[in-house]
């Protein structure tokens, strides 16, 4: 199997129906190819869970989708043993996390205490329920959606878990060109409709396996702890990203060079990626949010801070 | 109105075009910065030429000729408050010393006018988003700073300053709302020819209107402020009320505070008690003192005048009665420095009341030898001394019985007022609360032998002492008796006294007729802890200003200043490393020394081709954002090639095509139509 030929299909399956998106397309991509997971937050309407599908549907695997409510239980997610009448014993019903591609809708909207479920799904792709330990299905990849201007009902993510998404993308709205195709191409009928599948989960594991051969230099690696480090310095943050930031930065610079046809990172793929991956981690400062600044401002300032190496 | 400064604002001499990927940085627009530069030209003249006004301005000038601004929220931004305040603090000692300044207060608020430049350039020079309302700040600092600057006698200059500021101003916010319709721009040559006219001539209607009439306002406010002079009175009552120049409700509050100037190394000595007069008196009639309205002349007296051959202490007055400028001091006072109050207007008859314009401070000396009477004991007019003999209509007869058994056969001035002292001691005593019934006041306290208050006591012993023919007249004011912290006395409201002064033939005495058990000092309580707590707060803060204005005082800013200095650097400076260490302190990983060679060649070329690549950016984003401008080099894609080929091997592992990248660099620095005819 051809890595870019495969990347390539699926960014190509993707943009049969997600148009004029092609960054947001590969930015889920890299989220997958690094083995992390994405969190897509937007305005309602832009293409999140169409997006997410999209992908679910292009693999040739086991597509799960959990719609976030208020009164959603972690055992709905997880699963849950149930009395089996016949032999008086208890039989363990898999929940929905059991699956390749998981979509958690409106995540934010529901308790915390059902988000914290998926701490452990995320972070170690396991279930411990009962004290056994159920090992998920590989690949597994979680692709959640919130909506970041609605308050009412919602419940934030808790820091903890918003560390385990590896890329947040914002979709944005589509210009008018790309928007007009939208509205042609769902003239007669969705183009989801006609969306086949382009890889198996075999592939998948090929490629995140590929992923990992991709070198990093030493400088580009210093590059990105410059990064990380100037964060932990920054009087304005409250928290400042932790290894597992800088380990998801990695690995998804990696993904982005493989996916442009590299077998080596450059800087420009960290500079590419410093802000999906690691401006949802860090928290600010009251003084700062109430200031006006933003966690992609901090991001972009230690950008414009931080030279290269050449 | 909210008018924000231009962040499209066209550069001063720079270029259209330039910087087409920046967002321009917020700028003043011009007639903002005229108009600040005006209102620091109007602080120049008056702060006596500080120098750190004209840097100000070129400061400010140079934000139109660059787009580098400061972060915001940066420490770089207290250094240079803490810089600006510390110097125009030395400007300020350099000019005083001098002597320019034109207040007493002058350098105070030069300084702080220059802080206001200070802060205006700060905000002109911060990177601030498109849309801040930097013209609001900056039109609220300029006017403070030309408010600073108007503080000064000479009005002519800020006659014209002020409708030069004005005007710019509001050409400045007309910069600012000529938003961009086409109509709107095309009156506004005329509109902006209207505002000009509008502000130059209301400037010079208001400042002509002022000057023309400012006498009669300076008059008008005096006669609002102090009261009418010539109507003055007092009247003998119940309790004693001393008349309109004191308040006697409160009670503790300070009235005045004295203190020795201490000379260098000797320790601070506290005044006397003694007499502080305000006031003197000299018609009576019907329980009532005053003088009528044609009798009391009060005219300016030149300060100069009031200090001829002043000998003895210093003793410095601080006035916390601001109900008007009356000035207290004792009869024996060699002579009076007003100090900050250039003139003064006294009755030159009486030697009081002396008053000055503003309650500010003064000084009085005390006389060293009774030899030199001083200014307010010196004789009166030969035509006054009448006055001080002059007895009311309808004293009764036993009174001047009285008078003329104490009298018996003596004739000296100073021994009679003792025998009418000891009179008065025997036959009355001193109440707070007189009863003296019907009929004319002295005469029924004398005849009555009533008990009252010092007023009673006072205007007996001037009666007597009149119908003993001896020159007497009234007088009113402070007995200062209470000691205060280190050398100094506190005068309160509750020591206001009434006693009597006597002409001896040579000079006039003071002569205390009111019993020692009805002294200020004997019927004074304790003060309460919490007020003589305030009062020291006050008192530290009152005299803050001066002792920074004294020597020690500059020394010890000085050298504080430079300590705060000091340890700004420093901390700077730990900031700076904190900053750089760990994150900007690392050193990557060098290239190979080759790699390291071809990568500094191609620096070099894209510097002498005019293109330098910004320090944030990497190579090929730098060529991208090349390759969106309207005019890219032509040998671009050769360009690009070398850097695929160079990042190949910084970054990756291809050192084989090190050949290829020598040849392609080679190519490159010969020229375009070399990289061109390559490819």
């Amino acid at each position: 199997m051809d890595f870019s030929q495969t990347a390539q299909a699926i960014e190509a399956n993707l943009a049969s129906v997600i148009r004029g998106k092609p960054e947001s397309i590969r930015l889920l991509l890299t989220a997958l190819l690094t083995g992390g997971h994405a969190l897509l937050e937007d305005v309602p309407g832009t293409g999140k869970t169409t997006l997410a599908k999209s992908l679910a549907r292009s693999i040739d695997g086991v597509f799960r989708r959990i719609q976030f409510t208020p009164d959603l239980l972690p055992a709905d997610i997880l699963g849950s043993s149930v009395y089996n009448s016949r032999d008086g014993s208890f039989d363990f019903r898999e929940g929905p996390v059991f699956s390749n591609v998981l979509l958690a809708d409106e995540i934010n909207r529901t308790s915390p205490r059902t988000q914290s479920a998926l701490l452990e799904v995320m972070s170690e792709s396991q279930v411990s329920i009962e004290g056994v330990r159920r090992e998920l299905p590989h690949p597994f990849f979680v692709v959640a959606t919130q909506n970041p201007v609605e308050f009412h009902g919602t419940y934030p993510l808790p820091e903890a878990q918003l560390d385990r998404f590896g890329i947040r993308i914002t979709m944005g709205y589509p210009d008018p060109e790309h928007e007009l195709e939208v509205l042609y191409s769902q003239h007669e009928h969705h183009p989801f409709d006609d969306l086949k599948a382009v890889v198996t989960t075999r592939d998948v594991l090929t490629m995140q396996a590929h992923v990992k051969t991709v070198r990093v230099d030493r400088a580009v690696a210093e590059y990105l702890l410059k990064i990380v480090q100037s964060t932990r310095e920054d009087p304005r943050l409250r928290l400042a990203l932790s290894p597992r930031g800088s380990l998801m930065l990695y690995r998804a610079s990696q993904a982005r060079a493989a996916l442009l046809g590299r077998d080596f990172v450059l800087p420009e793929d960290i500079r590419a990626l410093a802000g999906p991956v690691l401006a949802h981690r860090i928290v600010l400062d009251t003084k700062t949010r109430y200031g006006g600044g933003s966690a992609q401002s901090v991001i972009d300032e230690a950008l414009e801070r931080i030279p290269p190496p050449r | 109105m909210t008018g924000d400064a231009t962040p499209s604002g066209t550069p001063l001499g720079s270029s259209d075009g330039r910087n087409l990927d920046k967002e321009a940085p917020v700028r003043l627009p011009k007639a903002g910065f005229l108009a600040a530069v005006v209102a620091l030209a109007g602080l120049f003249v008056t702060s006596g030429g500080s120098l750190l006004i004209p840097i100000l301005a070129l400061g400010l000038a140079a934000t139109y000729i660059t787009d580098v601004r400061l972060p915001v929220g940066t420490w770089a931004l207290w250094i240079i408050r803490i810089a600006g305040a510390f110097l125009a603090a030395l400007a300020g000692s350099a000019v005083n010393s001098r002597g320019t300044d034109l207040f007493v207060s002058a350098p105070a608020i030069d300084w702080f006018g220059q802080l206001c430049g200070v802060e205006l350039l700060l905000r002109c020079w911060v990177r601030e988003k498109p849309g801040t309302p930097l013209m609001t700040a900056s039109t609220m600092l300029s006017g403070l700073i030309l408010l600073c600057a108007s503080n000064t006698s000479d009005s002519s200059l800020i006659q014209y300053l002020a409708p030069a500021f004005l005007t710019l101003t509001i050409l400045s916010m007309r910069q600012r709302l000529s938003g961009s319709t086409g109509a709107t721009r095309r009156r506004l040559p005329l509109l902006n020819a209207v505002f000009i006219l509008l502000a130059l001539g209301i400037g010079q209607g208001i400042a002509g209107t002022i000057n023309h009439f400012r006498g009669d306002l300076t008059s008008w406010a005096n006669d609002l402020i102090f009261g009418a002079l010539g109507q003055e009175s007092t009247g003998m009552g119940r309790s004693p009320s001393l008349g309109r120049n004191f308040d006697l409700r409160g009670g503790v509050e300070r009235a005045l505070r004295l203190e020795t100037e201490r000379v260098a190394g000797a320790a601070a000595k506290r005044p006397e008690p003694q007499h502080l007069r305000g006031v003197t008196y000299w018609v009576y009639g019907r329980g009532r003192w005053g003088p009528p309205g044609s009798q009391r002349e009060l005219r300016p007296m030149s300060a100069e005048k009031l200090r001829p051959g002043v000998v003895g202490e210093r003793v410095r007055v601080t006035r916390f009665i601001r109900n008007n400028g009356l000035i207290f001091a004792p009869l024996d006072s060699a002579g009076i420095d007003p100090l900050a109050n250039e003139d003064l207007n006294w009755d030159s008859g009486s030697g009081a009341p002396l008053r000055s314009a503003t309650p500010d401070p003064y000084v009085f000396a005390t006389s060293a030898t009774h030899a030199m009477p001083g200014v307010l004991a010196s004789a009166p007019k030969p035509e006054d001394l009448p006055n001080y003999t002059r007895l009311p209509r309808g004293i009764d007869l036993g009174v001047y019985q009285i008078a003329h058994q104490i009298r018996g056969e003596e004739r000296d001035p100073e021994r009679l007022a003792q025998r009418v002292i000891a009179f008065l001691g025997e036959n009355n005593r001193y109440s707070l609360s007189a009863r003296i019934g019907e009929g004319e006041q002295v005469s029924r306290f004398i005849l009555d032998k009533k008990a009252a208050h010092c007023e009673y006591f006072a205007s007996s012993a001037v009666i007597l002492l009149r119908i003993m023919k001896v020159p007497a007249r009234y007088v009113t004011g402070y007995y200062a008796h209470e000691p205060g912290d280190a050398g100094t006395l506190v005068v309160r409201q509750r020591d206001a006294h009434a006693w009597a002064e006597v002409w001896n033939g040579r000079r006039w005495i003071t002569v205390e007729a009111t019993p020692p058990s009805g002294l200020p000092d004997a019927l004074a309580d304790e003060v309460p802890l919490h007020i003589r707590t305030w009062e020291r707060i006050q008192d530290f803060f009152g005299r803050l200003p001066d002792w920074l204005n004294s020597a020690e005082g500059q020394r010890v800013v000085l050298i504080a200043g430079g300590l705060v200095l000091v340890a700004a650097v420093v901390v700077a400076w730990r900031g700076l490393q904190r900053r750089r260490s760990p994150a900007d302190a690392w050193r990557y990983t060098l290239p190979a020394p080759d790699l390291a060679v071809l990568g500094a060649r191609f620096d070099a070329l894209l510097q002498r081709r005019g293109v330098a690549c910004p320090e944030p950016q990497t190579w090929l984003e730098h060529l991208s954002a090349l390759d969106d401008a309207s005019n890219p080099p032509p040998d671009l894609d050769a360009m690009r090639r070398f850097v695929d080929c160079y990042n190949d091997a910084r970054f990756g592992s291809a050192s084989h095509r090190m050949q290829e990248m020598n040849e392609l660099l080679a190519q490159l620095e010969r020229g375009p139509a070399a990289a061109i005819a390559a490819r």
